[in-house]
């Protein structure tokens, strides 16, 4: 049964969506794309790889987890008491995947028929753990594997290096996966008391994209979810400081060229916040980097930076960074022009017509990707799951300011708080 | 399905494909060059597009047109590339809104239509050659992209064993072994090189999207009826890969953690779909042989999976294993394969492949680059089919088919990639 729903509408981007409560505490974000063939589905909890000290309302304390379980637990989720979960889904023709992230594990699936036997299944196997000594044994050495394979790659284990470098106690330092170490503690007792907290229907959303009925999603959801008792689990982080805590980590691997990873460290926002401060810094990292910059310009004629440069906004429950990554034979200098750049633009200010030719071309990618069914899923996930409306981000983009960006500026590229990660071969 | 397809021959070696849906917001745009793969020109066919999207004619400077981009929202100029057998297809795409879904109705995708034009037929040379300033740091690029393949430990392997694969063929040339070429190449070698292949290799083209973009193909035409022609002869892009007389094996040690597993398997059987339907059964969805039984029940790998080369007649399965299962990963994916040609598999579990790979076809309709890739792929079939069309086909397929086409793969070539420190060689 729903007790509310809202209905998201962007005539811009000529899209919308519907936003459902369920009676279960369930969130359900429906966006129907007509003339698509696929249908994609997302059921996602607020629960990832730095959920480690957590406790609910029927906990009197705190309690401490090894790494690594929010991972294995999406492995284990997939397993039910009968059957492996990939054979249901063989029957319907979905693909089914799941993956875990810092702050979210999300399981969805793809198909272009039968998404209402598929959308059965998800909601089924995500609400039925079935955990025993055997079958979670059975998973350590395929995820001790994943975490071998991982760290076979040099671009990976620079970027973690740099959130080790950049983060003193935050579990964002840490794998996702955990280590091949910490998941030899992991056992179905642990397992249970995870999925209890983190996998309640009010921590979670469901998020179905393409060319359905609503109707027929919402009487799909009434008939397969489970009454749910509202936990209200709470996650607890170590305490931070503002400073990094290395300012430069190298480790040797076998490359062909040198990477690296720069990280500006910035303290954690939440909610409507978060929105705004993720879309200046995406703003200002463009305006700073970009390929059309004079400072990409400068780099790239030098032979400091190749094409593979990039750059990207970093963050999640608890943690925030503006990280540029790319090859080079001098990643120190790279990072003295960044911070260079960034004293000029606080002191110079914002090129307005660069800032205008940016917010147009941000414009220009939100609305490709309503091309899209999975990527409408996936932002549909990450703005559920932030709880906010996923058309705030073009409302705020059309209404950003310079004076908003260079207020921010300071917080956002602070240049005592940067940390270079650099995969030497 | 909604789309409309439509292919013209232009003559003189040169195709237009239209593929419009209304669905989608945004146009493209796809120049591809194709020819038959050498050891030179599988760097000269990597290195041109990426100075053809740096700066063009028109627009002399990378920064000012990565701005001019920009300005038309976010629209891009890319380098697009595939292999088909022993054909190199490659060139430059171009991506921008529908005008229609500008802010105030500008002309978009024409502006970039004229762009992307100019980048491929217009491009930045001064004295005889490329833009001097721009092909030394393109050329550093390249080489940059070649030294770092080492980096994916998964590719560098697959890589490695396509050499052994395909040893004394054309597909056996890969970019990444050009890396004195690329350093020995110069602008205006390069220049001269570019325009042989804008006279001789066959042009497909593509434009593709919202169906505004139509608007933009006499334009296309025009230009293109301009250059200059003399096309090579036909490519031929069916040349299946002999088998060999006895099994390649080779391992190779390298500063790696897990074991990298190359096994190829070679066919006479011609059916392209029957082979992709067996083929999916074996390793390419989550209830197949390989994973089912290699990873899950038996945990000897992280990932073990089959795919198809339908130009080469190859099939191909790689596995991501530690050292010590690496012998049991490899006769546990002979043992699957066998028995799938004994007939050991459910009419319910071929008809869940069916499923899965016409899911995986139909789905091509909800992107303008997969569309794009689907009537390309077609193209070296020699046939125009849409996916609902290819269904009907793979849903025709028998039982008999299948355990025929799984007795008709045969090992071929078996290629290692393990832990250099880890002492002792793969059983």
């Amino acid at each position: 049964m729903i007790t509310e729903k809202t209905v998201h509408i962007d005539d811009k981007l000529g899209a919308q969506y519907t936003v459902y409560k369920h009676e279960t505490g369930l969130t359900v974000l429906l966006m129907k794309m007509e003339g698509f063939s696929t249908v994609n589905a997302a059921f996602a909890t607020r629960y990832g790889s730095v959920n480690t000290t957590f406790r609910t309302r029927e906990d009197k304390d705190f309690v401490t987890v090894p790494m690594g379980i929010a991972h294995y637990l999406e492995h284990k989720l997939f397993e039910n008491e009968d059957c492996d979960v990939f054979e249901l889904y063989a029957k319907t023709g979905a693909s089914g995947n799941a993956y875990t992230s810092f702050d979210q594990t999300v399981y969805t699936f793809s198909c272009t028929d039968n998404y209402q036997q598929s959308l059965g299944i998800l909601l089924d196997f995500v609400q039925a753990p079935f955990f025993t000594e055997e079958n979670v044994e059975k998973e350590r050495g395929i995820i001790a594997q994943e975490i071998k394979m991982c760290s076979d790659s040099p671009e990976r284990q620079c970027f973690y290096n740099l959130l080790k470098a950049m983060y003193k106690n935050n579990p964002v330092r840490i794998d996702i996966a955990g280590t091949v170490e910490s998941i030899q503690d992991i056992d179905p007792a642990l397992l249970y008391r995870c999925y209890n907290a983190f996998y309640d229907l009010h921590n979670m959303i469901l998020v179905v994209a393409g060319d359905i009925d609503e109707d027929e999603v919402i009487a799909i959801c009434d008939e397969h979810l489970k009454p749910s008792k509202d936990l209200g689990v709470e996650v607890s982080l170590p305490e931070e400081p503002e400073n990094v805590s290395e300012k430069v980590v190298e480790e040797q691997f076998s490359v062909g060229t040198e990477l690296f990873n720069i990280g500006f460290k910035v303290r954690p926002f939440k909610g409507r916040e978060l929105l705004k401060m993720q879309l200046c810094a995406n703003v200002l990292i463009q305006l700073l980097a970009d390929s059309a910059s004079p400072l990409y310009k400068t780099m790239y004629e030098q032979g400091l930076i190749n094409n593979v440069f990039s750059s990207e906004v970093f963050f999640g429950d608890g943690f925030f960074a503006c990280i540029f990554d790319g090859e080079s034979q001098q990643p120190l200098k790279v990072r003295d022009m960044i911070i260079d750049e960034i004293k000029r633009v606080k002191r110079d200010g914002i090129d307005t017509e660069r800032f205008e030719i940016i917010r147009k071309s941000m414009y220009g990618s939100l609305v490709r990707e309503f091309n899209n069914v999975e990527a409408c899923t996936n932002n549909l996930t990450s703005a559920g799951l932030l709880d906010i409306d996923l058309f705030d981000m073009t409302d705020d983009l059309a209404s950003l300011t310079e004076q908003e960006l260079m207020d921010c500026i300071d917080i956002l590229f602070d240049t005592e708080k940067v940390s270079v990660s650099i995969i030497k071969n | 399905m909604s789309a409309s397809f439509n292919r013209t021959d232009l003559g003189r070696g040169i195709g237009l494909t239209r593929i419009y849906d209304d669905k989608f917001k945004s146009v493209s745009a796809y120049i591809f060059f194709i020819n038959k793969a050498d050891e030179h020109n599988i760097v000269t066919s990597g290195f041109i597009p990426k100075l053809l999207i740096t700066s063009n004619g028109r627009i002399r400077s990378r920064t000012e047109l990565n701005k001019r981009l920009m300005k038309l929202y976010g629209s891009t100029v890319a380098v697009s590339s595939a292999r088909a057998g022993d054909n190199h297809m490659f060139g430059l795409c171009a991506n921008s809104l529908a005008d229609k879904f500008t802010i105030n109705n500008e002309n978009v995708s024409g502006q970039l239509t004229d762009i992307l034009l100019d980048c491929a037929l217009y491009p930045d040379v001064t004295d005889g050659g490329f833009n001097e300033k721009y092909f030394g740091l393109t050329q550093q690029d390249v080489v940059d992209s070649i030294k770092s393949l080492i980096n994916d430990k998964r590719s560098y392997a697959i890589i490695q064993a396509r050499k052994k694969i395909y040893e004394g063929e054309a597909s056996a040339v890969t970019y990444y072994d050009g890396l004195d070429l690329a350093m020995s190449l110069d602008r205006k070698g390069l220049y001269e090189e570019y325009k042989e292949l804008l006279k001789k290799a066959r042009i497909e083209i593509f434009v593709a999207g919202n169906s505004e973009a139509e608007k933009n193909v006499p334009r296309i035409i025009e230009a293109f009826s301009k250059i200059e022609r003399e096309p090579d002869d036909d490519i031929v892009f069916r040349t299946p890969s002999p088998l060999k007389s006895e099994v390649s094996f080779t391992e190779e040690k390298i500063d790696v953690r897990q074991t990298k597993l190359c096994m190829a398997f070679k066919t006479d059987n011609d059916d392209i779909y029957v082979n992709k339907l067996m083929i999916m059964l074996y390793g390419g969805v989550p209830f197949s042989k390989l994973f089912a039984n290699v990873r899950e029940k038996l945990s000897l790998c992280y990932y073990c999976s089959a795919g198809f080369a339908d130009t080469k007649n190859v099939m191909f399965v790689d596995s991501g294993t530690d050292k010590e299962n690496c012998g049991r990963a490899r006769e546990e994916i002979l043992l699957q394969l066998k028995s799938l040609a004994d007939g050991d598999f459910t009419d319910e579990e071929l008809e869940n492949t069916k499923l899965a790979l016409c899911s995986g076809f139909k789905s091509n309709n909800d992107s303008i680059s997969d569309m794009v890739a689907w009537y390309l792929t077609q193209l070296t079939r020699g046939e125009s089919c849409s996916p609902e069309e290819i269904c009907g086909r793979i849903n025709a397929v028998t039982r008999e088919q299948i355990t025929q086409a799984a007795a008709a793969m045969k090992l071929d070539t078996v290629y290692i990639v393990s832990p250099e420190n880890d002492g002792g060689e793969v059983s």
